[in-house]
């Protein structure tokens, strides 16, 4: 029962550069990101199965496949 | 001069005289290009107090050495003058296709000088300049002037054009270019309108030289490979600047009601991905952007069409003024595009004349009528309108700018006048923020996000810290990020795609044939940050620490609702980042750069 994390952009540094992890299921999208050591707060950006989510509440469930996108710069 | 346009071109408005001047390697070599030109002029020639409205105030046109050229967002170009809605320094960078043409038509700087007796347009076919009648034109929208002018004179015509809020010289009317880009802030729209200057239709056709034809292709598509390899390419695409709603939402940044909170009930109405689903038509980018970041937008309950909104709009309004459906606040931002006005300024005005109201301070009376609460969507398009036109006691006391206007109400409404140096602030809500805090205070046009944009670093140390590292940090944002605006392009591809800036080094060089490091370009940065700071102690008598204060309304009011309820930034420290931001930049207590630091910068000539 595992998800993928796909972190993307300045995101990957959280993760020592990696392009995807593979995480429990049944957690929420805040705990995931937690779990995998990328602060959700700079999270602005959740992307599940290809659906855009703002709620990082929401739990995840088996063979999920998660993007994730911070904003660092700004407009 | 490799990399550059070779030709200052000055048209003065009181004679019709037209000059050209060389473009000199002393100009290129100290302050490069955009917004560093604009300062060097509007400091040389703009005389002492002038009046912001008055002839002898110029409006200055500039492009950078990644004007028009084989480099990722190389469209931007910068609008310098005295500002009207500050008294001091103002610049507005503008994207589109613009800055391609006038770099092409040979041109590095634009310097509108006088005031012409009657509405003109100027019209520049690369070495064709005149100035044209402009009565047909006066009166009219933005966008239908610069429709008019393009089927006029062709589609490759690039047009820069001001509305009604210009004409009527609203002191942050904006100027309007590409149907929906903007010059937006400090009132460059207002001062074009002194001049009785309509817009200016321009078109070039000329080469640029390059120092290093080989090394320039290298360089440029090395860049162009860098953005598109960018694994968030495609949401950065995909939503633009709107990326942020829901995230400010969330973090408690997104303005609300007057800046009373961070976090919007309505909020999730106005994220990107509803915004995408509901409205948006198309991407839009800007000369050479490999990274469309603007959203066209087809609005069916009104019939029209526009160009965003962004996220600054979406915040100022949307929740600043408590509008909640995606389609308002972009028939909202139409308005202000289409009549010329700053929709940031504009959405701060009414935010606080809507408080003023519900508070009781405001009469029906003083709005003309209007129901002026927060959320009533008539009522701001109605107050947008009475802006642009300076029309009955709302539309005369809001074209002046929040500050004015609170001044002239009184009864405490100064305390939620949300502004600093007289310029509205633009939409991220900084309780608990302090690095973005301090970028707001000092920043050199007034409380605007583009020079340092320092809110996540807020939450990557601690959002309450107020520690020497975050006022550095705010520091370097404030010399790298607007060198982008001084050589013409776009922060973005670096800001968002996280290109690798030194990237741009090979590619400059192979263009101007000189090299310069990013720790070269820092310190043009510097140079230029201090003398904009010159200007104001030049401009303001008194100018000083008390210009750098942000509204008490973030270090008074802790928000009752949102992510940032209760949160608060102590008024001892707003001092206390103050003390810390002018010892590190080599200024004294009262913000005035020291003789030593004007020494070190080779300044000591423009010292006040």
């Amino acid at each position: 029962m595992t998800i993928t994390l796909r972190p993307v952009g300045h995101l990957k540094s959280y993760v020592k550069g990696q392009e995807e992890l593979t995480l429990p299921a049944g957690l929420s999208i805040r705990e995931t990101l937690k779990e995998a050591g990328i602060p959700p707060e700079l999270v602005a950006l959740v992307v599940v199965n290809d659906v855009h989510q703002t709620d990082k509440e929401i739990l995840l469930r088996d063979g999920d496949v998660v993007r994730v996108m911070a904003v660092i710069g700004g407009g | 001069m490799n990399g550059y346009g070779g030709t200052i071109l000055r048209v003065n408005l009181t004679t019709g005289k037209i000059i050209r001047e060389p473009t000199t390697p002393e100009l290129a070599r100290d302050y490069i290009g955009g917004r560093g030109f604009g300062i060097y002029f509007l400091t040389k020639e703009v005389p002492i107090h002038t009046d912001p409205l008055g002839p002898e105030n110029k409006l200055i046109i500039s492009t950078g050495p990644l004007s028009g050229m084989l480099a990722p967002g190389g469209g931007k170009c910068d609008w310098t003058c005295k500002s009207p809605l500050t008294g001091g320094y103002a610049d507005a960078s503008m994207g589109g296709h613009f800055t391609a043409e006038m770099k092409y038509a040979g041109l590095d700087s634009i310097i509108l000088e006088g005031r012409s007796s009657k509405p003109v347009y100027l019209f520049i076919d690369n070495e064709k300049v005149e100035l044209l009648d402009a009565s047909k034109l006066w009166g009219k929208g933005a966008i239908d002037t610069e429709v008019d002018l393009k089927k006029q004179y062709g589609e490759p015509f690039q047009i820069a054009a001001i509305g009604p809020g210009g004409e009527n010289q609203v002191l942050f009317a904006c100027i309007n270019h590409d149907y929906g880009r903007q010059a937006g802030r400090g009132g460059v729209g207002a001062v074009m309108g002194s001049k009785n200057l309509k817009a200016i239709a321009l078109h070039g056709t000329g080469s640029v030289t390059v120092a290093d034809p080989d090394a320039y292709r290298k360089a440029g598509m090395a860049l162009y490979k860098a953005c598109k390899e960018a694994d968030n390419l495609k949401d950065w695409t995909r939503y633009g600047t709107t990326i942020v709603v829901s995230w400010c939402d969330e973090v408690g940044a997104l303005p609300t009601r007057n800046f009373t909170a961070g976090s919007f009930e309505g909020g999730k109405t106005l994220y990107g991905p509803v915004m995408r689903e509901q409205i948006v038509i198309t991407d839009k980018g800007c000369f050479g952007c490999p990274c469309p970041c603007g959203k066209y937008s087809n609005l069916k309950r009104y019939g029209t069409q526009v160009e965003g909104p962004e996220y600054e709009t979406i915040g100022m309004l949307g929740s600043d003024v408590g509008l909640s459906d995606i389609q308002d606040v972009a028939q909202a931002n139409l308005l202000c595009d289409d009549l010329g006005i700053d929709s940031i300024s504009a959405g701060g005005c009414i935010a606080w004349a809507m408080e003023a109201y519900e508070k009781g301070v405001l009469s029906k009376d003083e709005t003309d009528g209007l129901d002026l609460k927060f959320g009533n969507v008539d009522a701001v398009f109605a107050t947008i309108r009475k802006i642009a036109a300076r029309e009955g006691k709302l539309g005369t006391l809001l074209s002046e700018g929040t500050k004015r206007a609170a001044l002239k109400i009184g009864k405490g409404t100064q305390d939620y006048a949300i502004h600093i140096k007289g310029m509205e602030q633009s939409a991220y809500a900084i309780h608990n923020a302090t690095a973005m805090l301090i970028s707001y205070m000092t920043c050199d046009v007034g409380a605007h996000h583009n020079r340092a944009w320092a809110i996540t670093y807020d939450l990557q140390v601690g959002r309450d810290k107020v520690v020497p590292e975050k006022v550095a940090r705010v520091i370097w944002l404030q010399h790298f990020r607007p060198m982008f605006d001084v050589l013409g392009g776009c922060r973005l591809q670096w800001v968002e795609l996280g290109i690798d800036r030194d990237l741009y080094v090979p590619l400059l060089e192979a263009m101007t044939g000189t090299r310069r490091t990013w720790e070269d370009l820092e310190r043009t940065g510097e140079r230029i940050w201090n003398l904009t700071r010159l200007y104001w102690m030049r401009e303001v008598d008194g100018f000083g620490r008390s210009w750098d204060q942000p509204s008490p309304r973030f270090y008074t009011e802790p928000p009752a609702t949102g992510a940032t309820a209760g949160q608060i930034t102590k008024p001892e420290d707003v001092q206390k980042l103050l003390d810390m931001y002018y010892e590190q930049r080599g200024w004294d207590s009262d913000g005035h750069p020291k003789h030593e630091t004007l020494e070190k910068l080779n300044l000591v000539e423009f010292a006040v």
